[in-house]
């Protein structure tokens, strides 16, 4: 592979299967070229949605996009591995939650990339579905930003979904959002919420939920999305900066790269405990929401408990 | 040698060669969380920098 063909490049300046230059190391170590990147990251999409059976054929897929790297990597790669499951379709599903100097960059950048795929997009809003938008229901309760919008977010999201008629929702978690999330719950002592499965689904009660890049590292993501050209610069959501997860980003950020692996491991270690605490041994008896019927604790679950709160 | 980092500022930085993993580690940034473009190409962080190179430094945008 080195020599002529590779233009005098010597073998370290070029990726480990052509000649071409490498852009990026892979877990493994090997250099891999964009051509190459960006095969490996949509195989590896595809062995995941495989393994978990994340896809059936004939399935409508809702695909949720925010319009940021995640979510715009994920429908690109998507669109071009759906033909791998018969009779497939996806709908790009966006939710506009209302956040000033935001969320309308975002939608843009959302809608862009539909329109050039060509792959049909429900847009819908807080402001529509609750009433109001994030940014009042967030006035005084900005610490708990995340927590009200990610609860908003997947009623959202579910009932999106089920108005387009889709049988599974994907979202854009990559290998490093599921690691944090392992590490957010332990933190926090939630077990319930560590050892639920939401890929499996409970009949009647919530679509299942698929994750195609969740083997697969943020900074790859960004990469794939460089070398084909598909990025968009857009502002970070202004009410991270508050929350848990980004000081436990820092965290593994730093452990990752000291010890190798470790998000693997924090990922493993989740299924682990998955296999060994199904849904029906947690503590407390689990039962539909008696205002929308998904499996809860309570009397509520907690999207119907956080809109009670929010006065709705 | 042109050091871009990620808020655009520049530092000129000696031209002695050096894995831009450790010119990374010698600014303070964890060779994880961004991505390099060296001479205007995204390149691996094991990949050296010298001379005249211009290395800008891209942080990985969070957010999906």
């Amino acid at each position: 592979m080195a020599g002529k063909e590779g233009g005098g490049r010597t073998g370290e300046d070029q990726c480990a299967f052509c000649p071409e230059p490498p852009v990026i190391r892979s877990g493994s170590g090997e250099r891999l070229c964009a051509r190459h990147l960006t095969a490996d990251i949509e195989r590896r999409v595809r062995d995941n949605l495989r393994v978990t059976r994340g896809i059936a054929p004939g399935d409508h897929v809702a695909v949720a996009l925010s319009g940021g790297k995640d979510s715009s990597c994920m429908l690109l790669i998507l669109n071009r591995i759906l033909g791998e499951w018969a009779d497939a379709s996806i709908t790009a599903i966006t939710i506009d939650e209302g956040i000033a100097g935001y969320r309308d960059g975002t939608i843009r950048a959302a809608c862009s990339l539909t329109r050039r795929l060509g792959v049909r997009h429900h847009v819908t809003s807080f402001s529509e579905l609750f009433g109001h938008d994030l940014d009042h229901f967030l006035q005084g309760r900005e610490q708990r930003a995340c927590t009200i919008c990610g609860v908003l977010r997947r009623r959202a999201l579910a009932d999106a979904a089920r108005s387009v008629g889709a049988a599974r929702i994907a979202t854009g978690h990559n290998l490093d959002d599921e690691a944090q999330s392992v590490l957010m719950n332990i933190l926090r002592g939630d077990l319930a919420r560590l050892a639920q499965d939401s890929t499996t689904g409970l009949p009647g009660c919530f679509l299942p939920r698929i994750k195609p890049l969740s083997v697969i590292s943020e900074r790859e993501v960004f990469t794939y999305l460089l070398v084909k050209g598909c990025y968009t610069d857009l502002p970070e959501c202004p009410y991270a900066r508050s929350a848990l997860r980004s000081e436990v980003r820092a965290m593994l950020d730093e452990l990752e790269y000291r010890h190798p692996g470790t998000r693997e491991s924090l990922i493993r270690s989740r299924d682990a405990i998955r296999k060994q605490v199904g849904p029906a041994s947690l503590p407390g008896d689990l039962h539909a929401c008696q205002s929308c019927g998904a499996m809860c604790s309570g009397e509520l679950c907690q999207a119907c408990r956080t809109l009670r709160s929010l006065g709705i | 040698m042109q050091v871009i980092l990620p808020d655009r500022t520049v530092q000129t930085m000696p031209g002695d060669p050096v894995p831009i993993e450790q010119l990374l580690l010698r600014l303070g940034i964890l060779p994880t969380g961004v991505i390099v473009v060296k001479n205007g190409r995204i390149v691996p962080d094991d990949v050296i920098a010298s001379g005249d190179d211009v290395v800008r430094i891209i942080r990985v945008a969070h957010g999906g």
